[in-house]
């Protein structure tokens, strides 16, 4: 029986402080998650990615938890408050994200606040842009 | 310390909805097992599962959901405990090369993720979140799509609170980052509305994000911190699984609201309201349409071919009204009745 075309970007991130590499991309057959509103998140706080067309329209917009962190989420020893964050001595790590392969798609861009726990608070401006026609280096 | 250490054994779909073309697929990892402990892990997926399914808003939403397990072997038992940050020091030779201690951090515990996502992404190419269950009892984990945790007594539940960040978005709905007393700079949230769903800078009732939840009787805010440089002392004063907006979220002792008094989220109790929202829209999408046919199978061959010839016949019918839904449907559990005639189906769940 013929499968709807439910393909799927898998996007693997390394990174280093602020400095994030695309390691790899797969497509797969499989759904990604359903987008957010795609209206404008202009000056809100947050972590974010977006799949944007060559004229800068966005086409799927998904909000998650920053996966770039100089934090940990850990278990405390405190029963009734059973998780508390502590401060990492570096910042590294990878991590994936899993967009819908649309043939408009260009760009893939990475929203974020500032890592500094503190700042969580400041809006998110974009953290790093690629261009999924090109390779696997940011845009800038 | 790498993949000389153990072995891929297999994989086992412990949960089977349907396709994992169509589904979400939960993938439950092994590490530091040894090859006669592979039956603990079997038991751990399990308990892990049944944790997951007891939770709403999964219990309804199962369905659209696979789990796997990946077996894997380590020559030894267990995660490496550096002494740097006070344990034994040991170093148990494992598939994935698991360590606690990292950055500094003794209950972070962390997997060699490129090795990690070789496995399954080779065993389980459509997964979604991978959960990488480490045989330790030593309190440890990491959140993200690929989250790792031990087996110390609860580790169910903050494997499922950290799939709320990294499948669903969900922000922490506690009130203070180091913790209550320890925090200097988690007086007042001043930031911008926050992204996530599950909390929010309004307590206005006509604009709070959450105020369709929101009963006429539920004063907003619900509560406030009478003290916003400590966290709340105060018992919920409402009943139980109350919407409104409850001060101090998001590492804020002020400034910033939850939908409910507990949540998963904040202190690993049921999810909130808005939470399970979150969920479900986030889930949804991978219920099937139409699941198949319970029946019985048959052992006699010609009583299969008689079957099997008048399901097509019937299908061919159909085939005229192919284009409503309801009739695809049974199309395609004539299907299934034809493929699985010998054997029958008891499984309600499986998407077609």
């Amino acid at each position: 029986m013929a499968k709807r075309d439910v393909r799927s970007m898998r996007l693997v991130f390394s990174y280093e402080g602020r400095d994030v590499n695309l390691v790899s991309r797969q497509s797969v057959e499989m759904k990604s998650p359903v987008s957010d509103e795609l209206q404008t998140r202009e000056g809100q706080p947050g972590f974010w990615y977006e799949l944007r067309d060559g004229q800068g329209r966005t086409l799927y917009r998904r909000i998650t938890q920053n996966p770039i962190r100089y934090s940990a989420e850990v278990r405390s020893d405190d029963r009734t408050r059973p998780l508390e964050w502590q401060r990492k001595s570096e910042a590294k790590g990878t991590f994936v994200l899993h967009v819908p392969e649309l043939e408009q798609a260009r760009f893939l861009l990475v929203f974020s606040s500032p890592l500094e726990p503190a700042e969580s608070g400041k809006p998110a401006t974009e953290f790093a842009r690629f261009d999924l026609q090109k390779g696997k280096e940011p845009v800038r | 310390m790498s993949t000389a250490d153990g072995a891929v054994i297999g994989t086992t779909k412990i949960v089977d909805h349907g396709s994992p073309v169509d589904r979400f697929n939960l993938v439950l990892v092994a590490e530091g097992y040894r090859q006669a402990e592979l039956g603990q892990f079997a038991t751990d997926a399990q308990q892990c599962v049944n944790r997951l399914f007891g939770t709403r808003p999964f219990d309804e939403l199962r369905c659209a959901i696979n789990v796997y397990r990946v077996d894997v072997s380590s020559t030894d038992s267990g995660a490496d405990d550096p002494a740097a940050c006070g344990g034994t020091g040991a170093t148990p030779a494992t598939y994935f090369d698991a360590s606690f201690c990292n950055a500094g951090i003794q209950r972070a515990l962390l997997v060699n993720t490129t090795t990690v996502l070789n496995v399954v992404n080779s065993q389980v190419p459509q997964w979604h979140q991978i959960v990488v269950i480490v045989n330790s009892t030593i309190w440890g984990g990491a959140g993200g799509t690929i989250g790792t945790t031990s087996v110390a007594p609860g580790w169910e539940d903050i494997a499922i609170h950290e799939m709320g960040h990294s499948a669903f978005g969900l922000a922490d709905e506690y009130e203070y980052w180091a913790g209550c007393g320890i925090d200097t700079d988690r007086n007042n949230y001043t930031g911008g509305e926050p992204a996530e769903p599950n909390v929010t800078k309004g307590s206005n009732r006509a604009t709070n994000k959450w105020r369709d939840l929101v009963l006429a009787a539920t004063p907003m805010p619900t509560t406030s911190n009478a003290d916003c440089t400590k966290c709340d002392p105060q018992p919920n004063p409402v009943s139980a699984g109350t919407v409104g907006a409850f001060e101090g979220a998001k590492y804020y002792h002020c400034g910033l609201y939850r939908p409910q008094f507990n949540c998963m989220m904040r202190d690993l109790s049921a999810f909130c309201a808005v939470c399970q929202r979150r969920i479900r829209q986030t889930i949804s999408p991978y219920l099937a349409d139409c699941y198949a046919p319970v029946f019985c199978g048959s052992n006699w061959r010609l009583v299969c071919l008689l079957r099997r010839i008048g399901y097509l016949l019937l299908i061919v019918v159909l085939l005229i009204f192919a284009w409503i839904p309801s009739v695809m449907c049974l199309i395609k559990q004539l299907l299934f009745r034809i493929k699985h005639c010998g054997k029958g189906n008891t499984n309600p769940y499986i998407g077609l």
